[in-house]
């Protein structure tokens, strides 16, 4: 099956926008998690909301995250990945990669191993900086040929 | 192993998968547009229009009748290369790196149906 012209078809013609959309709410989404991580390890009062809540709301929000990411990530796999010029492309797609393999290393310690606490807030700030880089190699481009 | 376990094992293995992906898909492009060198001269006698940065290039562009034109996608994004004419011309999804061939033998407005701001046009000479 022709995975890109299935989601081209399911988001009326505007697949190349809806990816826009979606990495952009991916990148806001992980800067919240970052504020949400700081407010439950303790280190900041902001988002004003319990410990609690902050880390149900980031387990909720993280899933939500991933889910976009992983759409994103597919359309781009399915269809234009490949390219290694011009050089942002090649970023795109080295962050790209970079960053399932942080999600990987992150859950392998977190779920499987039960282990590496420590790691997290070094792991989830690499994650939104990779998110970022993400971002600034793709919806920056686009906007800019707009 | 607990099912929650093996859950989350399955997950890691899945990102692990996703971020070979990636570097699997720049292998396999690197090895086609190999390829597709080899044969790029076999255009010499038609004409090419290139599909990069979120455009067609030529936009417009004027042949003989009964050119074969090639449509090639070097762009990192899929496209079409659509008739503006309804149940024309229509070459499905492009993907980066792929090519499309047509024989014109009359003016076409067109337009790529993933991004329909990317349009473009053929005219006949003579």
């Amino acid at each position: 099956m022709d995975i890109i012209g299935l989601l081209n078809d399911l988001t009326g013609g505007n697949l190349l926008l809806w990816k826009v959309v979606g990495t952009s709410i991916v990148l806001f989404l992980a800067g919240v998690q970052v504020l949400l991580a700081a407010r439950f390890w303790g280190v900041s009062t902001v988002p004003s909301m319990t410990v609690g809540n902050a880390a149900r709301w980031h387990r909720i929000l993280g899933r939500a995250t991933l889910t976009i990411a992983v759409v994103v990530a597919v359309s781009c796999i399915a269809g234009p990945a490949g390219p290694t010029s011009p050089t942002r492309v090649l970023l795109h797609s080295v962050f790209g990669t970079l960053v399932f393999l942080i999600l990987a290393a992150k859950f392998a310690l977190i779920r499987v191993l039960h282990s590496g606490d420590r790691l997290l807030p070094w792991i989830g700030t690499a994650l939104f900086l990779v998110f970022g880089a993400i971002w600034a190699t793709s919806v920056a481009d686009y906007v800019t040929v707009r | 192993m607990d099912g929650r376990r093996v859950l989350w094992v399955v997950i890691v293995v899945f990102f692990l998968a996703m971020a070979l992906a990636g570097p699997t898909a720049m292998v396999r492009a690197s090895r086609a547009s190999g390829g597709q060198a080899a044969t790029s001269g076999q255009y010499g006698g038609g004409a090419v229009v290139q599909m990069k940065n979120i455009a067609f290039a030529p936009a417009t562009l004027t042949v003989a009748r009964g050119t074969e034109v090639v449509f090639q996608n070097l762009d990192v994004a899929p496209h079409t290369v659509t008739g503006k004419t309804p149940g024309g011309v229509d070459s499905g999804t492009l993907n980066p790196g792929k090519s499309f061939r047509l024989v014109v033998d009359q003016p076409l407005d067109y337009v790529c149906t993933i991004h329909p701001n990317m349009t473009g046009k053929i005219l006949l000479s003579g």
